[in-house]
């Protein structure tokens, strides 16, 4: 019976050798750090006013980044932002990931009309055009942080449920699957324990590709000012300071720059995976 | 779809090759019957599950409180049937082309739409034209200059642009070409009281043109790169060049053309989300299109016309898919692609 | 000629005040020259339609009222003045009024204006869409000769509020042989409306302009003196300042732009800025305490949200100083009926947390006394800002929020269909007239169910009612007035909804402009009298 082994050694070594990725990775861990300890180095809210409105960066020592047009500091809601913005990230690729993967699993498992249908399905949230379904959502069922992860979840999992289907239509028939069957183990045993872990690899890097898919979704939803407004993520940060875009265009450009370097990373370390876990699989 | 097209075709010619696009026009065209009535019904549920009805808007913004009036109101909308009625009622009428009524325009949906269609097709015609030039270009230059120089700027630039949010680079195109160097209009697609000439739209069309462009060109760009070297490994490519023919001859006529396939796949399954990225630059850029009415209209609850938008932004969706497998018989693969 | 823009008080200057047709605003020189196209645009987007019977919010008020005319107008010296009406006369008894109506006016399809149209207008339109809450007591209209009609009441009415019904922002007399027999909402006519005013529709490009034409025909001689008129719609205000600036917009009424491009443009010399033209429609930002949430039944609870609040810094942060703190229901401009001195809820966070304190509302271990839900109406940009200020301030005295920002639709059905808020942020327009725009948000017959801009809080007292019942039917103007100054009083005192600012509107106008901002509620005055000085 083959097993899935997690070559560690091999993987890190294959990921390190794509110095882009590596970098990637790295930045990525500084946000990650910021948005962990956002409270240990800024335990206010971060929507606090503290100082004078529009204040350029520089021109307070106490407000590095500045303020924004209520005063409030801009470097707190970026390291707050950066834990808001993350976790909206990952949950939606969760989201996606998991419709993703079970609908794809049971597509290339059982074949038939089970994978017609559910493959029509997939055509079918690819037909309606993305950004704006998750609009529709979003302001139909109200603007909350679960909403907005949702949504861009719903539209973001046909990729993966295509790829899954794909790895498990190559893994159903062979030996080791057709042994477990005629061991009697249930359908669902085998999905789960048997074929999935060896179609996993492809599946996170695809899950990784989503999440900075999902972090540009949550952006643009926020910066129309369809977020939730108790949240400071980045994309409503560059929304509120586009009006100011005359006097104090930094209050856009700061957050803006940190969604751009977070996702730039995310798909270096997509791009590190890929090379790490499948060779075979580039450019998707 | 077109990335099922994997079994390579054999090369056809003349009428063969005509009745196979008939009949692969025909077969798409008959898939494409479930599947619309699939993006009606998913949007008509959804937008069934608002809280507050289209009626509740009206009755609020006209202040209506008259009990007649406002049963009144619900049988002129059609509201008084029940939902499942209401969906067979619309999709009826949307077989006979009518996408319904605009109450808050006072006017039919499929004419408020068609007034703000034109600016839509032009941002999006422009911004695909520039991303496919642009990816073009700069995919084959970086991968006739592979691992130099040129080949690396371009792979950053293409890193940059896929990574940077297109609203946020729409305002910083704004700050630095409208406000600082006052270069390009802030917004627009004509100059207020203007006459709409040519050279004047095209004036307002480049910055939301670049916005929504360059995304798609970073993404054309790294297609294409890898797409040139894969097939510049292949077979008849090598006997090409063993035939002795120049390394750019080889290029323009064997490679260039096959290595398009994937950008035209591309191109296709991503018309929609282009669609959908126009009403975020559309926002940006006071652009006058279908994005700017949908946003009005979900912000209004104006649902008979979000409803139709989303039809017809489907419709366009499946028409676009149904393009690229006739351009890929167009192009003759005789290579498989994946 | 430009003008500070300053934060004083308007109305305290009065205005000079002329004939019909002559000048009347502060913003004219020398005789008006005929001719050329004006271009105007406003601080908000297109409207639904160019004309909407209930009004529709300010966009259709603002292309309408270009077209269609009312029975009168009030002037910047605050007398009224007829407009399709010549003049009008109450009975003994204040139960009935009879009207006259001017002569020869015509539409512009050129069908004359008759007994007729009014009262087809104040009948199904007045009634039933237009002006509907000021016309509770109405008992019917009807046309004793050609010249005259009789509006009658149940109670007696005053004067200065029938007055004020006859100017009502939308209360226009249509052509019935248009409007009769259709239903007025849908009605085709309203995208391209047939009416008497000084400017005549030509066409709207949607998206972009509405274009009007000089109506030849218009009863007041010499009038208008522009050509044509061109409104024109621009998204954003970044992109009105630009069409400002580069002269292909003329005049932005209700803040066109915004507040650094308003200190921009007047610095240029070009363009005036004026606070002028608001008197009749002054917008607030108001706090309202939803009453059927337990923790607001003491009103020293409901004073101490307002003492937490420091309305100086929402002032000067979110509006950019283009706004004052209020202190009353009826707003400061209100010459009639404003009254400085009623119960103060200044900002004193140490007072609130007393109050609260006292009221039973102890702070508890995690330092809450409890938890409110704000919300803010998404309708201006501003509300979020003020929200988040809010949120802020009303945690300093220990009350926790949850703050939500909705947008127009949602907020609408949260505040006034499903009471879902404990504290709402939402935005007023008032009339100098107090009842019923005014008062409908305090008296027990202002709580409709699903009815925007009433009584949303669900604040109801006997004394206030009783009180604004004898407000509607006292037609002595002195005893009038004291009888709103008690009204005030009370109501600032217990504080179910006050405003924590004034907003101050801005017109931006190019030098050129002459006898613009010479209404109480220019966005919605003819405009016949503009001219554009070479």
């Amino acid at each position: 019976m083959q097993r899935f082994e997690f070559p560690r050694f091999e993987f890190v070594g294959r990921f390190a050798r794509n110095r882009g990725a590596l970098v990637g990775a790295c930045l990525i861990l500084v946000v990650a750090l910021m948005a962990i300890f956002a409270s240990v180095f800024f335990p206010t809210d971060p929507l606090r006013i503290v100082g004078l409105p529009e204040l350029w960066p520089g021109e307070d020592p106490e407000f590095p980044l500045g303020t924004d047009s209520l005063g409030r500091d801009i470097l707190s809601m970026i390291v707050h932002g950066a834990r808001a913005t993350l976790l909206i990230g990952l949950f939606a690729s969760a989201v996606a990931t998991i419709i993703g993967v079970g609908v794809g699993a049971i597509a290339g498992y059982f074949g038939g009309w089970v994978d017609e249908v559910s493959m029509r399905a997939a055509e079918l949230f690819q037909t309606i055009p993305n950004l704006i379904f998750v609009l529709t959502i979003v302001v139909i069922l109200g603007s909350t942080l679960t909403n907005i992860v949702i949504a861009i979840g719903i539209v973001s999992w046909t990729p993966i449920a295509r790829m899954t289907r794909a790895e498990f239509l190559s893994l159903r028939d062979r030996e080791f699957v057709q042994a477990c069957r005629s061991m009697g183990m249930s359908d669902f045993r085998i999905i789960v324990s048997e074929i999935l872990p060896n179609a996993l690899p492809p599946v996170i890097v695809l899950s990784s590709l989503v999440v900075a898919g999902a972090i540009l979704f949550e952006s643009a939803v926020s910066f129309l000012g369809l977020g939730d407004p108790n949240v400071a993520s980045w994309g409503r940060l560059v929304g509120d300071g586009r009006q100011l875009i005359r006097s104090s265009w930094y209050i856009c450009a700061i957050p803006g720059i940190a969604i751009m370097i977070t996702v730039l990373c995310l798909n270096l370390v997509g791009d590190g995976l890929n090379d790490a876990l499948n060779p075979k699989l580039r450019d998707r | 779809m077109a990335g099922e097209l994997v079994s390579p075709t054999p090369a056809l010619r003349g009428s063969a090759r005509r009745t196979a696009a008939l009949r692969l026009l025909r077969r798409r065209l008959i898939q494409a019957v479930p599947l619309m009535l699939g993006v009606v019904v998913i949007n008509f549920c959804l937008i069934q599950m608002a809280p507050g009805s289209f009626l509740e808007l009206m009755t609020a913004e006209n202040q209506v409180s008259d009990p007649a009036t406002v049963e009144l109101l619900r049988k002129t909308y059609g509201l008084e049937d029940p939902v499942w009625m209401q969906l067979l009622k619309y999709i009826w009428a949307l077989l006979h082309f009518d996408f319904g009524f605009s109450y808050r325009q006072n006017m039919p949906v499929i004419q408020a739409i068609w007034i703000h269609l034109p600016a839509t097709i032009l941002l999006m015609v422009s911004s695909i034209t520039l991303a496919v030039t642009i990816g073009v270009a700069a995919g084959v230059v970086a991968s006739m200059k592979v691992r130099t120089f040129w080949d690396s700027l371009v792979s950053i630039a293409a890193m940059f642009f896929y990574a940077a949010p297109s609203f946020w680079l729409g305002i910083m195109m704004i700050v630095l070409f409208s406000v600082k160097l006052g270069w390009l209009p802030v917004g627009g697609m004509m100059k207020i009281g203007g006459t709409g000439g040519v050279l004047e739209i095209l004036h307002h069309l480049i910055l939301p043109t670049l916005a929504l462009g360059l995304f798609y060109a970073a993404i054309y760009t790294r297609v294409m790169r890898s797409s040139m070297l894969e097939v510049a490994q292949l077979d008849f490519v090598r006997t090409a060049r063993a035939k002795g023919l120049s390394r750019n001859k080889v290029t323009i006529h064997h490679v260039l053309r096959n290595a398009l396939l994937p950008v035209v796949t591309i191109l296709g399954v991503q018309m929609g989300t282009v669609l959908a990225g126009s009403v975020v630059i559309e926002s940006v850029f006071s652009w006058p299109g279908v994005g700017s009415l949908l946003f009005d209209s979900v912000s209004s609850r104006n649902y008979p016309v979000v409803l139709g938008i989303m039809v017809l932004g489907s419709l366009v969706v499946i028409a676009a898919n149904i393009a690229v497998d006739l351009v890929y018989m167009w192009l003759d693969p005789r290579i498989e692609i994946r | 000629m430009t003008i500070k823009v300053s934060r004083r008080v308007f109305g305290a200057g009065v205005l000079a005040t002329g004939m019909v047709g002559t000048s009347r605003g502060s913003f004219a020189q020398g005789t008006p020259k005929r001719g050329g196209t004006l271009v105007a645009t406003w601080g908000g987007g297109e409207p639904q339609a160019c004309y909407v019977p209930a009004g529709g919010g300010s966009s259709p008020t603002f292309s309408s009222s270009k077209l269609f005319e009312r029975l009168a107008l009030r002037r910047m010296d605050g007398k009224f003045e007829g407009v399709l009406a010549e003049s009008w006369k109450p009975s003994a008894d204040f139960k009935s009024y009879a009207v006259k109506i001017r002569k020869g006016v015509k539409f512009h399809d050129g069908k004359d204006m008759t007994v007729d149209d009014v009262v087809y207008s104040v009948g199904e339109i007045w009634k039933k869409y237009a002006a509907a809450s000021a016309l509770t007591d109405f008992a019917g209209i009807e046309a004793p000769d050609a010249e005259t009609v009789v509006f009658k009441y149940n109670n007696p009415t005053p004067e200065f509020f029938f007055a004020s019904t006859l100017c009502g922002t939308v209360s226009y007399i249509l052509p019935k042989h248009i409007y009769a027999g259709s239903d007025p909402v849908t009605n085709a006519a309203n995208n391209a409306p047939i009416a008497t005013g000084p400017w005549k529709f030509k066409e709207w490009v949607r998206g972009s302009h509405f274009e009007y034409v000089k109506n030849e025909n218009y009863w007041k001689k010499d009038e208008p003196y522009l050509d044509r008129l061109i409104i024109r719609y621009v998204r954003d205000p970044a992109g009105r300042a630009a069409a400002m600036e580069a002269g292909d917009i003329h005049i932005g009424v209700f803040n066109p732009v915004a507040p650094p491009d308003i200190k921009r443009l007047t610095g240029t010399g070009k363009f005036v800025a004026t606070p002028k033209g608001y008197e009749e429609a002054v917008w607030s930002t108001t706090l309202e305490c939803n009453m059927r949430n337990p923790v607001f039944a003491k009103r020293e609870v409901r004073q101490a949200m307002f003492h937490a609040v420091n309305r100086e810094f929402i002032a000067k942060t979110v509006y950019y100083g283009y706004a004052r703190p209020g202190t009353s229901p009826i707003y400061s401009p209100n010459k009639e009926f404003y009254t400085a001195d009623t119960f103060k809820t200044g900002f004193d966070p140490k007072k609130a947390a007393a109050l609260l304190d006292a009221a039973g509302f102890p702070k508890k271990a995690d330092g809450k006394r409890f938890t409110l839900n704000l919300l803010s109406a998404g309708w201006f940009q501003e509300n979020g800002k003020v929200g988040a200020y809010v949120k802020q301030a009303l945690e300093d005295v220990g009350v926790g929020i949850n703050l939500t920002v909705p947008d127009r639709p949602t907020s609408l059905k949260r505040i006034y269909t499903d009471y879902d808020y404990d504290l709402a942020i939402s935005n007023q327009a008032n009339p100098s007239e107090p009842v019923p725009s005014t008062t409908q948000y305090f008296t027990t017959d202002g709580i409709l169910k699903g009815v925007p801009f009433r009584n949303a809080s669900g604040y109801s007292n006997p004394d206030v009612d009783k009180l604004v019942a004898s407000i509607k039917v006292e037609t002595d103007p002195t005893k009038r007035k004291a009888l709103v100054v008690e009204f005030q009083k009370i109501i600032a005192q217990e504080a179910p909804l006050l405003p924590l600012v004034e907003l101050e509107s801005i017109t931006l106008a190019s030098t050129k402009v002459q006898n613009h901002s010479n209404d109480p509620n220019f966005l919605a005055a003819s405009w016949g009298d503009l001219w554009l000085a070479s």
